[in-house]
């Protein structure tokens, strides 16, 4: 029992480590996904003890119902419809790229319960709460 | 002058206020300052380069600028910038603004920023505070209805160069709105610029800058990621921090 707690924290460990390199590598990527004509929006992770909180940042979306959000125990992924087309053509390295939507695909910092999931919309900020998956041991003091 | 050269391109108007508006949380400061340069057409009077800054050049209707400029006119001068400032160079640049402004007579700087407040999703107009290194200007703010800061840290460039005129006796203030610290916040600028008039008789209409709210914020994402990196390197979670001397 007392290895199996340590192969799945080495396991969450090297997880982690591995979505912070990859964070890391995005850094040096343009906030865009040209073939697919998204742009990528501005967000924060952070968590509490029960739930990791995700706020995206929004702004051209008209309301919630231009939000499509997909949860599964690891990964979120946020997608919202602008309410124009945005192009920046006097910008070289975007000339000739019309964008309409944004798109966010996350891995998360720790396993949630995607159903309880909750979401709301406010001033174009996008503010998702996931509850964790907390597995919980009753310890008995000797 | 130090690590830092001013380059001169017109002369600066002795007298005036120097009113400094770098990338930062928010970019509150960033965007104030670009608004106030394009509303009140401000003349380019220098720039500020240094080989801690990144080399990089920008284009504005075909024109070659430096990321870092100085701005005025009779009655006002900027500096801002269209680039972070690497971390490791705000000392050197605190030091040889403020000596800058000493030697071309500047009356006083005020740095505008933003300070990072959890709930600004739920605000429609986020409050402005201040803070000053010395007590005349204190009380010139809390006579102009401004709070002041009263307990804790700030970091970053705005930090070196209030550090920078205590050393020196410098008057300087910092002007802050209640901000979004990773997401570009228009909102929190016009809420600073919105005070101008009140505290340094300009007046600003910050209208067009609500009005381009939105469009703001979607272009800005790539210099708030790259601003972020810098803060997270400059001691921003200190702003979450209570100082012994308070606990």
């Amino acid at each position: 029992m007392a290895e199996e707690w340590l192969f799945e924290y080495l396991r969450r460990f090297r997880e982690e480590v591995n979505r912070v390199l990859r964070e890391v590598e995005a850094s040096f990527r343009p906030m865009a996904d040209f073939s697919r004509g998204c742009l990528m929006p501005l967000y924060e992770v952070s968590e509490t003890p029960d739930s990791v909180i995700v706020r995206v940042d929004l702004p051209r979306v008209r309301g919630k119902d231009d939000i499509s959000i997909t949860v599964t125990e690891n990964r979120l992924v946020v997608e919202a419809r602008l309410s124009s087309r945005v192009s920046f053509d006097d910008i070289v390295t975007y000339s000739g790229r019309a964008f309409e939507k944004y798109s966010l695909e996350l891995e998360l910092p720790a396993p949630v319960d995607a159903e309880r999931a909750r979401a709301r919309f406010a001033h174009q900020v996008l503010e998702v709460v996931l509850p964790k998956k907390i597995r919980r041991y009753q310890v008995r003091v000797e | 002058m130090g690590a830092w050269e001013f380059i001169k391109v017109g002369e600066v108007r002795e007298g005036t206020n120097l009113f400094i508006g770098l990338p930062d949380v928010g970019l509150v400061g960033a965007i104030a300052s670009t608004f106030l340069v394009r509303t009140l057409k401000l003349d380019l009077k220098s720039f500020v380069d240094s080989d801690m800054m990144p080399p990089i050049i920008l284009f504005h209707g075909s024109e070659p600028l430096m990321p870092l400029r100085i701005y005025g006119n009779d009655s006002i001068t900027v500096l801002t910038s269209e680039v972070a400032v690497p971390v490791e160079a705000i000392p050197s640049l605190a030091r040889d603004v403020v000596g800058w402004a000493r030697e071309n007579k500047v009356r006083m700087i005020v740095v505008l920023s933003g300070v990072p407040t959890p709930n600004r999703m739920e605000m429609e107009r986020p409050g402005v505070y201040g803070a000053a290194v010395r007590r005349e200007e204190r009380e010139m703010l809390e006579s102009k209805g401004v709070n002041l800061l009263k307990e804790g840290f700030v970091s970053g460039v705005y930090a070196a160069v209030l550090k920078e005129c205590m050393k020196r006796g410098f008057p300087a203030i910092a002007l802050l709105a209640e901000s979004y610290a990773n997401y570009p916040d228009p909102g929190a600028a016009a809420s600073l610029l919105s005070r101008f008039e009140d505290i340094f008789g300009i007046k600003v209409d910050v209208k067009p800058l609500l009005e381009q709210e939105e469009e703001l914020r979607l272009k800005l994402r790539e210099l708030m990621k790259r601003t972020v990196e810098q803060m997270r390197r400059a001691g921003k979670e200190y702003e979450y921090t209570i100082p012994p001397i308070y606990a």
